[in-house]
């Protein structure tokens, strides 16, 4: 949930028009996209409409292994030849989008690892020397 | 019409200008007038904010940083800023070599700059002291050229990631150090010490060396005048020609013109703005521009290009942990009569091949604890980047040229830069990157690596040139102090003077060139007492 709220979090911060980075090497102005919020809106209508089609229920009614069916089925439909994570979260699907918004987190780099690494924190320059500690959460 | 007067104007308030105001400042009376045609972005205290925004959603970390209707086909940046472009720079801070200067004479191609090491070497010294570079000196028989103090502070500690890479490239018997930069280890002039947040181009803390500490400084001291969002649209000599007597600017803000007047103008505007404007100031006595009696201003630019090999190396590598490369200086020092084949080489950590994906190499798709598990089992094997800069001699068609076609809102007509490549460095290219290939392949060798993908860049690095340095008025723009030859008052600072780019991040140079400026031209001027 914390990966949803989070989601939920850069959506209302997003702002359509924003001038892009365009650091050295990078001499085009490009301009942040339209807020996907709408789109996002109509996948998880797609998604209810689907499973009261399919299955005859509310989609928040469904178990876990029901939703994810749905879910995939609706990605395959729109990200077929797709294989890489966008590098932020755009106007694909919104099970994309919020799949792209966790794993390209500072979190799920440390969960991937195994290791408290912290790629956004600031951290103490000197102890970068060693391997970064394990990390808390029952996986390590 | 509004008047600035001032003893110095000096025309773009990047790290070059800032540089020499600085030093100037400091050192002689004089009144100092800086002149930038963009914004003052002294935004330290919103630098969290902004670096908050550039990683959630990759917005500009520099907002305002640059001018709409001030771009250029084949420039390399379009910051344009008080503070210019090393607002976002890595901070590399790297010294040419001494052979650099003098490839004429060792290597038989290119020219030999009017300028040595030997004599620029004070002023790295002081380059480094004013910008704060931490690093540490490594042997003469490892490429490092002598230096008569040592760095102002002490290199970054080797992390985790590259202790592992440093032993991983001895076994092929290359001996890398961590790459100086102008980042704090200690705290420093006011700043404070790095705090490994990861994002150098939004340095939140200060902890990396950005003009505008300078700038502040010197307005708090009241030192300089900055007049920033004036953009200065030509220079006029006096009746006789020999001098610059004004510079003719627009208010970017309001559009009234405004004139300044001083005793000395320096141009510090990069290598595409400075011989851009010398072109824009032609007039019925200088038909091809100012200073340019020469017919070079605006041509030889110069950079240089990089070749870089991905590799998969048999160690984790923490994505994260990383944010200094690290260098090593040996294959810069061909033995003379040898061909100019020569070259930096740093090696950084890298993700490639090892970010999540939406789907596996059978195009399974993969969600939540899959995609996971399949991150996980993919970046066991870490990813280095070995990497190669290489001097690409100019032709003299290598050049800023005034596109008609293309205009500001002021009417003038914008640069566009064609790198044009000398043949000696055509002849060359081949037999430089077969070098680099076969360094590649004995660290893959030795190392027990896999080369995943080459890449040789079409564009020049770090460029230079456009107005250079030279004792031959005819074969050269300005002196070896920056002076140009036609107008006794015209100095051209930093990246245009460069004679050609060596194979090494360039700032360092354009900056110590620049303070070897300040002290020529600050003979014009008393002493401080």
């Amino acid at each position: 949930m914390d990966a949803v709220k989070s989601f939920l979090r850069w959506l209302r911060g997003y702002r359509a028009g924003a001038v892009l980075d365009h650091g050295y090497g990078f001499t085009e102005i490009r301009k942040a996209a339209e807020n996907p919020a709408a789109g996002y809106q109509n996948d998880l209508t797609e998604l209810a409409s689907r499973a009261e089609a399919e299955l005859g229920a509310d989609f928040t009614s469904l178990d876990a292994q029901q939703k994810r069916a749905l879910i995939e089925k609706e990605v395959e439909n729109r990200h077929a030849a797709t294989k890489e994570l966008p590098a932020r979260p755009d106007d694909s699907h919104v099970a994309v989008a919020l799949v792209t918004h966790y794993f390209r987190s500072s979190e799920a780099n440390d969960r991937c690892h195994r290791r408290q690494i912290g790629a956004r924190t600031c951290r103490d320059l000197f102890t970068a020397a060693e391997e970064p500690p394990l990390l808390d959460d029952g996986s390590g | 019409m509004r008047t600035h007067e001032a003893d110095l104007c000096i025309v773009g308030a990047g790290i070059t200008g800032t540089m020499l105001a600085a030093k100037l400042a400091a050192e002689r009376q004089l009144s100092i007038v800086v002149v930038e045609a963009g914004e003052k972005l002294f935004d330290l205290d919103k630098r969290f904010e902004h670096r908050q925004r550039y990683l959630d959603y990759r917005e500009n970390s520099w907002p305002g940083d640059f001018i709409e209707d001030q771009g250029a086909e084949g420039i390399i940046s379009r910051t344009m800023a008080v503070g210019g472009q090393a607002l976002h720079w890595a901070a590399t801070s790297l010294r040419y070599s001494r052979e650099d200067f003098r490839i004429r004479s060792l290597y038989g191609v290119g020219w030999d700059w009017p300028v040595s090491y030997e004599e620029l070497e004070p002023y790295y010294c002081e380059a480094e002291r004013r910008i704060g570079v931490a690093g540490s000196q490594g042997p003469e028989s490892e490429g490092w050229d002598p230096r008569s103090e040592p760095y102002p502070m002490e290199a970054f500690p080797l992390d985790y990631n590259q202790r592992h890479l440093r032993d991983w490239a001895s076994k092929a018997d290359i001996e890398f150090r961590v790459t100086p930069t102008a980042r704090n280890t200690r705290p420093y002039d006011g700043r404070m010490q790095c705090m490994r947040c990861g994002t150098c181009n939004i340095c939140p803390t200060g902890a990396k060396y950005s003009p505008d500490f300078t700038l502040k400084t010197l307005l708090d001291e009241r030192a300089i005048e900055l007049v920033p969002n004036t953009l200065v649209r030509r220079l006029e000599l006096d009746g006789k020609g020999r001098h610059v007597q004004r510079a003719v600017a627009v208010d970017r803000t309001s559009g009234e013109e405004l004139e300044i007047r001083a005793r000395a103008f320096a141009l510090a505007g990069g290598y595409t703005w400075t011989p851009h404007l010398m072109m824009l100031s032609a007039n019925s006595r200088s038909p091809n521009g100012l200073a340019n009696s020469s017919g070079l201003v605006g041509r030889y630019m110069c950079g240089h290009r990089p070749m870089w090999a991905l590799i998969e190396v048999p160690h984790r590598i923490y994505p994260g942990l990383s944010l200094s490369s690290m260098i090593t200086r040996r294959f810069m020092k061909p033995p003379p009569g040898n061909p100019y084949i020569r070259h930096d080489l740093a090696l950084f950590t890298h993700t490639y091949g090892r970010q999540p994906r939406l789907r596996d190499d059978g195009g399974r798709l993969l969600l939540g604890d899959n995609l996971m598990a399949d991150w996980r089992q993919r970046s066991e094997r870490g990813c280095a980047r070995v990497r190669g800069y290489y001097d690409v001699l100019p032709a003299k068609e290598s050049r800023v040229v005034l596109d008609p076609a293309t205009r500001n809102r002021w009417g003038d007509p914008l640069p566009g830069v064609e790198h044009v490549e000398h043949e000696t460095s055509r002849s060359l290219r081949d037999q430089t990157h077969q070098q680099l290939m076969g360094i590649f392949e004995r660290l893959v060798a030795r190392g027990r690596g896999k080369i995943l993908e080459t890449f040789v860049g079409e564009y020049l690095d770090h460029p230079s040139g456009g107005c250079r340095m030279g004792d031959d008025p005819s074969e050269s723009v300005c002196d070896g102090t920056g002076r140009t030859h036609d107008h006794e008052n015209l100095w051209i600072i930093g990246a245009p003077t460069c004679v050609s780019s060596g194979c090494v991040n360039s700032t360092l140079t354009f900056v110590a060139l620049s303070l070897r400026t300040a002290t020529f031209l600050g003979k014009e001027f008393p002493r401080r007492s």
